[in-house]
């Protein structure tokens, strides 16, 4: 074993050893997931758990082909999709430009950061009623429903990240007189980035819930309203393939912004762990 | 350029300038100094307008650059969208980068130069201003020693290339009487001392007159040497 590698040259051997860690790096965190998966397999396959209780890893499998096959998963897919592409833009419009106003104005504080945080303390699952009653059981209720869940950790994080910014770049604004455009977008926004894009990763995450939430009601169309299907004609096999789709949708929306705040946040060089 | 005519300031019962009478002269370089809390800095965030005197007037023009002793770089804009913050034309930014010797480093983010080389974009961002008054705020007081002279060294020569009327804030008695035709001494909010320093800066380091014009200044500051 050790004259095999001491034969190879040693420049290739690390350029390669390399890239294969770069592999390795990206496959790692998903090491536990697939022993979870396994872990589920092997108490199906030994009947330790009941297949009316949990169906095993290929029934839900055959029940994602069946789906497909029928056109039932892309279409509720794709509605879904859009329902929380549109809320997630307008929650994320007004949130930066609710939190800009209370982080840059004194006034702006004054006049919306106590509505806003008590809206906060609001579940919008208990604003659900109120939303089916002002704006009916279709789109316009599910959209608004998910951009309320968006608006406030985004309205959060860009009013506190902008209070983070130090106050010597602005005093540096003054001395040079930089117009209140450039001390807005170039030293406020730009400066409270890294907290927007936290506020945006968690805001996806409730986009997911609140999504849920107004699907599984008066729905005829979305991935809730195929989970509500299944439940109601008892298909576990179904009901289990909705919440695989949520939790992988969660980490393709998560892996989306961690590649913006990769490209977004190139000047920083914080502490990434040992 | 600058005039100070009976400017007072206090924080709370603190009073940092007492009475304070000060003119600086057309492209004059004047370094002030003091103990900490004697109001140096206050004179300075005066002068840039980043702080009103509670009594007393002051008359300064508008156009004023200012390099605090942190850099002040925005770490998320490369650096030279810092230095061209708020121009119009932004060749001005090159042209500037260039005169401190930082031409390469326009794409560079700020968090990965040395502190020599921030303080370098720094007076390039004031150079752009094309200011008739340069500020500086103790700008070289986190340099190690070597650093130290050379931006001595460029801040002479840029006050020399472009006429300004500068005033720095500074701790060190032999940057003082290296780069400044006169040198303040403020204490209990007042000039305790000003001394004229023959020449014109920047003076040699090892200049041999300088020693003595060093030791009044220390001894004005209470600063006895063993």
């Amino acid at each position: 074993m050790s004259s095999a590698t001491s034969v190879r040259p040693p420049a290739p051997t690390s350029a390669s050893s390399k890239a294969s860690s770069k592999v390795s790096g990206a496959l790692l965190p998903w090491l536990s997931p697939v022993a979870i998966v396994g872990i589920w397999a092997l108490a199906s396959n030994q009947g330790w758990i009941s297949e009316r209780t949990l169906p095993a890893p290929g029934a839900v499998l055959a029940a994602a082909r069946d789906l497909t096959a029928d056109g039932t998963l892309p279409e509720a897919l794709g509605t879904s999709l859009s329902r929380v592409l549109l809320g997630t833009v307008l929650g994320v419009a007004f949130g930066l430009a609710l939190g800009l106003l209370s982080g840059y104005s004194r006034l702006g504080e004054l006049t919306v950061d106590r509505p806003l945080q008590m809206l906060r303390a609001i579940p919008f699952n208990a604003l659900l009623p109120l939303f089916i009653i002002a704006f009916g059981v279709g789109e316009p209720m599910k959209v608004l429903l998910i951009a309320e869940g968006v608006l406030i950790p985004v309205y959060l994080n860009t009013y506190a990240g902008i209070r983070n910014v130090d106050v010597k770049y602005i005093e540096l604004a003054t001395v040079y007189k930089f117009s209140r455009r450039l001390v807005a977008v170039k030293i406020l926004l730009l400066g409270a980035l890294p907290s927007i894009l936290t506020g945006l990763r968690f805001s996806l995450a409730i986009a997911w819930i609140a999504l849920v939430t107004s699907e599984t009601v008066n729905t005829t169309s979305g991935i809730g309203f195929v989970l509500v299907n299944a439940q109601r004609f008892v298909r576990p096999d179904q009901v289990v393939l909705c919440i695989i789709v949520y939790a992988l949708l969660g980490v393709l929306t998560d892996w989306l912004v961690r590649l913006l705040e990769k490209r977004l946040l190139r000047w920083r060089s914080g502490f990434t762990g040992r | 350029m600058i005039r100070f005519s009976q400017v007072s300031k206090r924080y709370g019962a603190t009073v940092v300038l007492d009475g304070l009478d000060l003119d600086v002269g057309q492209g004059e370089f004047v370094a002030v100094i003091g103990r900490s809390g004697t109001g140096k800095s206050t004179l300075l965030r005066i002068v840039a307008g980043l702080e009103k005197p509670d009594q007393g007037t002051i008359s300064s023009p508008d156009a004023v650059a200012v390099a605090f002793q942190e850099p002040r770089l925005m770490p998320w804009l490369t650096v030279g969208a810092n230095v061209a913050l708020g121009l119009r034309e932004k060749s001005r930014a090159t042209a500037a980068l260039a005169e401190v010797g930082l031409q390469d480093k326009a794409e560079a983010w700020p968090l990965q130069l040395s502190g020599g080389q921030a303080q370098r974009a720094s007076l390039a961002r004031a150079l752009t201003r094309e200011p008739q008054v340069l500020l500086l705020d103790e700008p070289f007081g986190a340099l190690d020693a070597l650093t130290k002279l050379e931006m001595q060294a460029l801040v002479g020569r840029l006050w020399r290339d472009h006429g300004w009327t500068v005033v720095m804030v500074t701790h060190d008695v032999d940057e003082a009487v290296r780069l400044a035709d006169r040198v303040i001494v403020l204490g209990d909010g007042q000039i305790k001392l000003e001394l004229p320093v023959p020449g014109r800066g920047p003076r040699r380091p090892d200049d041999p007159d300088l020693a003595g014009l060093g030791q009044e200044l220390l001894k004005a500051l209470g600063v006895t040497l063993a």
